[in-house]
């Protein structure tokens, strides 16, 4: 058993749901994802924000203006890009609109590799049941992404 | 300086949606949504396209620090997970099969009982010495985290792992035919059937919402129904709250955030018995 309260925050932080077993790893499941969620964001936020400033500075969105109606907060927004291929199609050379999408796109990405990983941190940890229940959610996830897309 | 101020704002009532949101484990939809078809007029498709990715932001932006800091029970979200994506798609086939009223009128009576089961725990700190049935063993959930707002090492163990599968099941087809976020009941069912501390259910909880968003946005995307110009800054903001609200929650304590939750539950139960009611 651990002893309580003795250990300083970051101390305790090393010892893994008080499994012994994960104190070898120099990489347990908690550190891995907590790296890619955070790089994840990190990456997704920087290429977002440089598509605001963006377009914030050019004041157009790279493929129309950005047009206000006097009174209203609210622009011109027209219509949203249909698909990533769609999205991203004004990277070279770059529009606001395009970056700030793919920023989104990779943001969107990031759960999803998340339960890739983990999956793969159970199997290499040869722990069966949870390799299997996070195969499980990545084949649920893939179905009803298709699914969706096949529904519209 | 309107666009900057477009932005401003976005940013600003997205920034208040994550910290909130991140801290009750909730998608922020809740503000997201009602701040942009009422007061910026955006049409719903586009409003509901943000908010899907407000969910994910929320959850990715807190989430690193709920994980790194152990009060996220990993075992426990991802065998949720199976739970609540595959009610989302049972949700998605059963879509205009089933009339909803009825639906919406159920849902917000369960919300309204739950609201009242917690208030009558609402002094709990902790939920004290939990014994775990046999699958709940097997699957190993339980876990331990340091409180910062109780100064003490907190260990726990969890129950009726079967139960919460089939509630979050149930939770996955309501939000999938409902087109409301799932975040309450999955903090519901930590805290109620699982029996876990609430800061565990809500960190929880933040760690599962990001997954299920996640698997919708790309219908969401494809459907043209996320425009950078609206959901760039709106998630912007919602990362910014995000990582304020992670760093707030460490510090507040297990019965504040019980009964922060019960005004939440009532107003979305209120919401869902007017739907039900107007039909």
């Amino acid at each position: 058993m651990i002893s309580l309260s003795t250990h300083s925050q970051s101390a305790t932080r090393g010892i893994a749901g008080g499994q012994a077993r994960a104190n070898r790893r120099p990489h347990d499941i908690e550190e891995i994802i907590s790296l890619i969620l955070r790089w994840g964001v990190l990456i997704s936020a920087a290429v977002v924000a440089v598509g605001v400033v963006l377009l914030l500075v050019t004041g157009s969105t790279g493929r129309a203006p950005l047009v206000f109606v006097p009174g209203r907060l609210l622009p011109d927004l027209g219509q949203g890009p249909t698909g990533p291929r769609e999205a991203i199609r004004g990277l070279v050379p770059p529009q606001p609109y395009s970056i700030i999408a793919l920023g989104l796109m990779l943001l969107i990405l990031t759960p999803i590799v998340r339960v890739a990983a983990s999956m793969v941190v159970f199997l290499r940890d040869r722990d069966r049941a949870y390799t299997v229940i996070t195969f499980l959610v990545l084949v649920v996830l893939t179905v009803s992404f298709f699914l969706g897309a096949g529904a519209h | 300086m309107t666009a900057l101020l477009f932005v401003l704002c976005l940013v600003a009532v997205s920034g208040v949606a994550g910290l909130i949101g991140s801290i009750m484990g909730l998608g922020g939809g809740i503000i997201v949504i009602p701040f942009l078809t009422l007061v910026l007029g955006v049409p719903i498709r586009l409003a509901l396209g943000a908010s899907i990715v407000s969910v994910i932001a929320t959850s990715s932006g807190a989430a690193s620090s709920y994980v790194a800091d152990r009060l996220t029970n990993l075992r426990v979200g991802m065998f949720l997970e199976l739970g609540t994506t595959t009610g989302a798609v049972t949700g998605a086939l059963l879509a205009g099969l089933v009339p909803t009223r009825g639906l919406y009128l159920l849902f917000g009576l369960l919300l309204i009982y739950s609201a009242y089961s917690l208030f009558q725990r609402r002094q709990q700190e902790l939920p004290g010495p939990v014994e775990p049935d046999r699958f709940s063993r097997r699957l190993n959930l339980r876990g331990e985290y340091y409180d910062q707002a109780l100064g003490q090492r907190i260990s726990y163990r969890a129950t009726c792992a079967l139960p919460a599968l089939a509630t979050m099941y149930g939770a996955g087809i309501a939000s999938g035919l409902l087109g409301i976020g799932s975040g309450v009941f999955k903090v519901l069912a930590m805290d109620g059937l699982m029996r876990l501390p609430m800061k565990v259910s809500t960190a929880t909880s933040n760690f599962m919402i990001g997954v299920t968003a996640a698997a919708s946005a790309g219908v969401y995307f494809a459907r043209g129904d996320v425009n950078p110009l609206l959901a760039g800054p709106v998630a912007l903001g919602v990362l910014l709250g995000a990582r304020v609200g992670a760093h707030l929650m460490t510090r507040l304590r297990n019965t504040f955030l019980r009964k922060a939750f019960i005004p939440i539950l009532l107003y979305i139960a209120v919401e869902m018995l007017l739907r039900g009611i107007r039909g």
